[in-house]
């Protein structure tokens, strides 16, 4: 019997698509699938993380704060005299603020290095020594007390909680399905970078009602771009703040300048901070 | 971010350097394609009456080929949308055709012209965890008239 054996066109199960073009396609898809299903699940979660009341706030950072001995969230003050009297500015700017009565504004105090200061549950706010040593008056100080009681009468920390618990939440149920992991990355991107925007909407909206509270005390702004130059000093390229929760420096800055123009100040003499306090830059008083 | 970029990099790494063995082997397989036409391969079950009383021979192939990390992920966003897994089809081209031309070679080394029974067999490869990248394994086998 004859039998041939003739050279045949490949087409039949090589695929004519280019790979890259295939994986682009795919990366769309499945970010514009991502990001929908995360604004919906987000506004959502906004809506109803608002009706948790302050006292549950305050009973969660407890229990945080108190579930693993020798880490708590918050550690106990070295310098319990700063830590009262910056707990006596927050009170001033809490009231200027017209913070409601239940909540309760509790300052601490710890040394540290690195500079950092931030409000989360409950109404607890942290500023640490290297923030503080870098402060050269009160209206600087002033400037990052009030942005932090600022998030806690927005209840920026609740939110922000139920935001990030609700799509991690929709991720594992969604992804759980996923064999494996890399595809899940993929989606966490896209779920850091819907969440990174909503975070950089709190930052403007407390560093505007920083700035009112400012100008209602004082008469004037001017620690707002003392704090920021501070920032701007410290902080690292634009490119490592593409991932960053708080907005771009620059684009704070601004936002000062113009609410100085809708604003005029009253007086800019700043007020001196007490001698005793552990400062670097002072101004005589 | 770095995690990011880190990623970024072992795809394109993975994209460059799979689309350059791909491309390379798939001409590798069509030259020894031409090479090996002569001998011929039949999934029938039986040669006809006239080949009957012919020596025979068991001949196999097999190739184990590892999928790259552009091609894995892919495969994964794949499994989440649904559709056509292009990137494994040329896999699965690649290896199918690489473990018949093993198997010829084995039988034009056993003075084989036809091999009758031809059957292929895929399984994948990988350490057992789910997440890892593997490989698949193709193995060609049949029976070789002499």
């Amino acid at each position: 019997m004859k039998y041939e054996n003739p050279e045949v066109d490949e087409f039949v199960n090589l695929p004519s698509e280019h790979p890259l073009k295939d994986f682009a396609i795919l990366v769309t898809a499945v970010g514009i699938i991502a990001i929908v299903s995360f604004l919906v699940l987000i506004a959502l979660a906004e809506f109803a993380t608002r009706y948790i009341p302050f006292e549950v706030e305050q009973s969660l950072f407890d229990q945080i704060n108190t579930y693993t001995p020798g880490e708590a969230l918050i550690p106990e003050s070295s310098n319990l005299e700063v830590e009262q009297y910056l707990q006596t500015l927050a009170d001033r700017f809490a009231q200027a603020q017209a913070l409601p009565k239940n909540m309760k504004v509790t300052v601490h105090y710890i040394e540290a290095k690195e500079i950092n200061a931030f409000a989360t549950l409950g109404g607890h706010i942290l500023i640490n020594s290297a923030l503080l040593a870098r402060c050269s008056d009160e209206n600087t100080l002033a400037m990052v007390l009030a942005h932090e009681i600022a998030h806690i009468k927005h209840r920026h920390p609740i939110v922000a909680l139920g935001r990030g618990f609700t799509i991690s939440i929709a991720m594992l149920s969604l992804l759980g399905l996923s064999e494996s992991q890399f595809s899940n990355q993929i989606v966490g991107y896209f779920g850091l970078a819907t969440q990174l925007v909503y975070s950089r909407d709190n930052e403007v909206q407390a560093d505007q009602t920083a700035l009112e509270t400012l100008q209602t005390v004082y008469g004037h702004v001017g620690g707002a771009d003392r704090l920021f130059e501070i920032l701007a000093d410290t902080e690292g390229k634009p490119l490592n703040q593409l991932f960053s929760t708080h907005p771009l420096t620059e684009s704070r800055k601004t936002n000062v300048k113009t609410f100085i123009e809708n604003n005029p100040p009253l007086q800019a003499a700043p007020v001196a901070l007490p001698f005793w306090l552990p400062t670097h830059g002072g101004i005589e008083n | 971010m770095q995690d990011l970029l880190f990623f970024l990099l072992l795809i394109s790494v993975g994209y460059v350097s799979g689309s350059v063995i791909e491309r390379r082997h798939f001409a590798s397989i069509r030259e020894r394609e031409a090479e090996l036409r002569h001998i011929l391969t039949f999934s029938a079950k039986t040669p006809p009456p006239e080949d009957c009383h012919r020596e025979s021979a068991f001949v196999t192939g097999n190739v184990v080929i590892s999928v790259d990390y552009f091609k894995h992920i892919t495969a994964t966003l794949r499994n989440l949308i649904g559709g056509r897994v292009i990137a494994y089809e040329t896999l699965m081209d690649r290896a199918r055709r690489e473990a018949i031309l093993r198997m010829k070679f084995e039988a034009r080394a056993k003075g084989v012209t036809r091999i009758f029974n031809v059957k292929l067999e895929t399984s994948s490869i990988s350490k057992g965890r789910a997440n890892q990248i593997g490989s698949v394994e193709v193995l060609a086998y049949g029976t070789g008239l002499i």
